[in-house]
């Protein structure tokens, strides 16, 4: 079960015979990488005369837990290979190919060091979080949520969003309790509510037109409030949303709102680490500065994607003390705390971007990059789902289909993703990969591209 | 406020202008100490245990019934008290002297490296390539057997997620897990949360009332296999142990061995201590002995290997099948591990591996080092007449303290545990904090760890000292019959 987002320093070593393994899927079969580290490591270590061969033992019955029983591996990891065999231009994965921005560096550099920040900046933390990060959290979204915050009873840091919505999900849910979201969805929510025994429950965003723009696909405002009963204990809303791009409008949060006004003990979880990554001068809404949502919604975000330093792992949750509460007590068991100097860090970089436009020019920066993809993809004869947020952009490659040869079994999305990247260099990830199972025939016209590339890239 | 859209500019200026005067992280950091002891002092007469209560009718989502029962934790009791109080603190276990300068060198680089530029992005979910192979090549030497990083090999958030992962990915409801006491507080927990029931086994002492060696402190054989049922699906040990320092011997790890081999149980083996062992100890690896790589998880950490416990890196090593479990909980929780902190931990282990054997590798330079810190503490402690246990590894040293807690009156709640109430009476009164042990004892057993304190030893010589003079004051006072 490699995931997707494995990279390049993997090489050419690790190489997937994709012809054949694009025939199988998704028969489940677990494919076996020719490993090239493995057997120079193997053939190097048996050189060495301490090294003893071991003797065959009986091997344990293990079984892994029931609560993962069902998992099985899915196409994200074999993207990347792909990608690596040939040598494609790689829009499969979800973070920048560049570097971070330069004042990110100056401040890394001075944060990781404990001449500037004394010895104790590699030392545990609170569980709570670094009272630095804290601090500066609450500045900043007292101003965001225009509320009232306090830096040890209404702020967690986590190890990035994703440890966050775990954690909330480890806090509130009980065995069978229903969690609802939208599909498509970012694809970890699935796994991780049948990791804690929950039961995920979706609500379809669809296209209502022939619009070309993700900020037209909406839900069904029945459908979601069937979707909520009192067995729902959580509600995920991700604005702006990953893979379409949409920005959610404040009517339709305020529609979502009073849906659940209805159900005064769900709580929402708010994923809106693209928070500043909106464009087109929409506006993004927090769904917690809605009347009455402060005192039941999570917010969700992190460093990543604002900083363009996916692989740093700090993100936050923000929410009132009594759900906050739990959630502390839960991750403190889980990994106590998170990496002190980039917690520092990303302490530093969050005041130091208050002072400049570095947003502004992100903002701008990325909307020349969804440009350039949308344009590159439409003379393609792929027609994009125009974002206004994020990284991603949706093409629909119906005009494409009849060029594959799909079995019945097979989903197009994948063979065209195996296609596009043998014939013509370029790899994306099949979009059925963030649709439930029962909306396969409509996702699998869609495959997903990354535009957070440098020009040089999208050139390519 | 570059947040914020342009329709606020106002709040903007107005929000630059507030933070104008905490450009300094560590004015902000004072100013947030401040804010939490103005916080602390308010609440000095409330509880210090973390905060509400599960199931408090105000809260109108109410926590998951798994986490019932577990919300105390004695690090955030006593760091909240430390904080408060401001005592010398040998408590929660973290050097207070720096990190040795290759790993810190090796993580402020990595900004700096224009060559490879994703090393701030996303990395290999089971761990960064440059990290598992450093991992794998020092291991495959200590285990004398070929580890394959790619597959035997899971790096987590430190080894707190290592445990919790291997709960999570091999423990059923129902499950019984073996602990043997004293426990590192998170096992119990952690077992919890997995739904498992956790089955304690105490190590017990030979002889109390004078100055022992952890070694004296044993596993009773009819006891320890009478904890093994059908139901039980995994043991865990910690060596060296946090907090008494033992450091189990070959023919300890093989009656525990036999046991497991008899009842198809697992072995997660907890040595993040692994290179704190002192003069005459080997550290002695569970997986290594016959017939248990292939049902040994063996747990290590990068906190405790370089003294940066705030970097919270950790890792699995074990055989594949039973890291398949680990690996999907990890992945769908954290996912992936901080990229630059895999960079310098790979840089650092590459450096030390290099020069395995000779005095200078931090592996053999700490240890002597903190030998003689633990001498130093040894013959501090039994000068006032606490009766300390000599650990032969880890860092932190249990002192027996049952005299000296009946000559004071300690107050506190009259339904905590002694060394709670002595601790506590300590930190307040004398200003020095340590760890009461009975935190690492079930409830049933608690009372074999309410006689002792846990101190840490990984400090510098004068805060040692210090800890000298203030336990030399309390000897005397005690002697005068001076206390209050």
């Amino acid at each position: 079960a490699l995931d997707w987002r494995c990279f390049t320093q993997l090489g050419s070593n690790a190489i997937m015979k994709s012809a054949r393994y694009f025939r199988s899927f998704p028969s489940r079969q677990v494919c076996r990488s020719r490993n090239v580290i493995t057997t120079s490591f193997v053939r190097a270590m048996c050189q060495s005369s301490t090294i003893t061969p071991t003797e065959p033992l009986k091997r344990p019955n293990v079984q892994r837990a029931d609560r993962i029983a069902s998992f099985s591996p899915n196409a994200f990891s074999h993207f990347s290979f792909l990608a690596e065999e040939f040598k494609a231009v790689n829009l499969a994965q979800g973070a920048p190919d560049w570097d971070i921005p330069e004042f990110v560096q100056r401040i890394g550099r001075e944060s990781f060091s404990s001449s500037f920040a004394g010895p104790t900046i590699h030392q545990y933390s609170s569980h709570i979080g670094l009272p630095a990060l804290n601090n500066v959290l609450v500045k900043i979204y007292e101003k965001l949520l225009n509320h009232s915050l306090d830096p040890v009873h209404d702020v967690l840091i986590t190890n990035g969003a994703q440890d966050a919505i775990v954690a909330i999900l480890q806090a509130f849910l009980n065995p069978g309790d229903e969690v609802v979201y939208m599909d498509p969805f970012f694809a970890a929510y699935p796994p991780m509510v049948t990791l804690v025994s929950g039961k995920s429950v979706c609500v379809p965003l669809r296209q209502s037109s022939k619009s070309l723009f993700a900020q037209d696909w909406t839900i069904d405002l029945k459908e979601l409030d069937d979707a909520i009963t009192d067995r729902t204990k959580i509600l995920i809303l991700n604005t702006p949303h990953n893979p379409t791009g949409k920005v959610f409008s404040r009517n339709e949060l305020l529609a979502i709102a009073k849906i659940v006004r209805r159900h005064p003990n769900l709580i929402v979880l708010s994923d809106e680490v693209y928070e500043n990554l909106v464009f087109d001068n929409l506006e993004h809404i927090r769904f917690a500065t809605l009347p009455d949502m402060f005192d039941r919604t999570l917010t969700v975000s992190s460093a990543s994607k604002s900083f363009s330093c996916t692989g740093w792992r700090i993100g936050w949750i923000i929410g009132p003390k009594d759900l906050i509460n739990p959630i502390q007590l839960a991750h403190q068991w889980m990994s106590f705390c998170s990496a002190v100097p980039l917690q520092q860090a990303v302490a530093s970089m969050l005041e130091e971007s208050l002072k400049t436009t570095y947003f502004d020019d992100l903002r701008h920066d990325f909307q020349q990059m969804r440009d350039q993809l949308c344009n590159a993809l439409q003379s393609a004869g792929i027609v994009p789902v125009i974002p206004s947020s994020g990284y991603f952009i949706l093409g629909d490659f119906t005009k494409h289909r009849n060029k594959l040869s799909i079995s019945p079994n097979e989903r197009a999305d994948l063979e065209f993703c195996g296609y596009l990247t043998r014939e013509y260099g370029v790899a994306a990830i099949p979009a059925s990969e963030f649709f439930s199972e029962e909306s396969h025939q409509f996702a699998e016209r869609f495959t997903r591209y990354s535009f957070c590339r440098t020009e040089k890239t999208l050139n390519e | 406020t570059a947040i914020v859209s342009r329709k606020n500019q106002q709040t903007l200026v107005a929000v630059r202008a507030a933070l104008s005067s905490s450009l300094c992280h560590s004015k902000l950091f004072q100013g947030y100490h401040n804010q939490l002891e103005t916080k602390l002092t308010q609440t000095r007469n409330r509880s210090l245990h973390t905060s509400n209560k599960m199931g408090d009718t105000s809260v109108m989502a109410p926590a998951a019934l798994k986490t019932k029962g577990i919300e105390k934790s004695v690090w955030v009791e006593f760091n909240q008290l430390a904080l408060e109080v401001k005592p010398l603190n040998l408590g929660q276990g973290f050097p207070d002297f720096a990190a040795p300068e290759n790993v810190r060198r090796a993580l402020s680089r990595v900004c700096n490296d224009n060559e490879n530029v994703l090393l701030n992005q996303y990395t290999r979910g089971f761990g960064h390539p440059r990290l598992v192979t450093a991992l794998g090549k020092l291991y495959s030497a200590e285990m004398e057997r070929v580890i394959d990083p790619m597959q035997e090999i899971l790096v987590t958030a430190g080894a707190y997620e290592s445990l919790f992962v291997a709960m999570m990915g091999l423990v059923n409801p129902g499950d019984e897990v073996i602990i043997i006491e004293p426990f590192f507080d998170c096992y119990d927990p952690q077992v919890r949360l997995a739904g498992g029931l956790p089955v304690f086994v105490p190590l017990r002492p030979s002889r109390v009332g004078t100055v022992t060696t952890s070694a004296e402190w044993k596993l009773d054989p009819a006891e320890l296999a009478a904890a093994f049922s059908n139901k039980t699906k995994a043991i865990i040990v910690n060596t060296p142990n946090n907090p008494l320092g033992k450091v189990f011997s070959r023919a300890e790890l093989e009656m525990i061995a036999e046991l497991c081999k008899k009842h198809d149980t697992i072995a997660i083996m907890d040595e993040v201590y692994e290179w704190m062992t002192y003069s005459g100890e080997t550290h002695v690896r569970m997986a290594t002995l016959p017939g248990m790589w292939e049902r040994t998880i063996t747990i290590g950490s990068a906190g405790k290997t370089f003294s940066v416990t705030g970097w919270k890196l950790g890792w699995t090593i074990g055989p594949a099948q039973l890291l398949a479990g680990p690996k999907v909980i990890h992945q769908h929780s954290v996912y992936t591990c901080t990229t630059p902190i895999q960079e310098a931990v790979a840089l650092g282990f590459e450096e030390e591996t290099a020069r395995r054997g000779t005095p200078e590798c931090y592996f053999q330079a700490l240890p002597a080092q903190l030998e003689v810190k633990r001498d130093r503490v040894v013959s501090i402690l039994t000068e006032v007449g606490m009766y300390p246990i000599v650990p032969q590894g880890g860092y932190f040293i249990l002192a027996y303290v049952r005299d000296i807690m009946n000559k004071i009156d300690v107050g506190g709640d009259p339904n905590e545990s002694r060394d709670f109430r002595f601790v506590k009476w300590l930190s307040r009164n004398r200003k020095l904090q340590g760890i009461p042990p009975s935190a690492f004892y079930s409830q049933e057993h608690k009372n074999i760890g309410e006689d002792y304190i846990r101190l840490c030893f990984i400090k510098e010589d004068v805060n040692l000292e210090k800890a000298g003079e203030i336990l030399k004051q309390l000897k005397l006072d005690i002697d005068a019959g001076n206390v209050k």
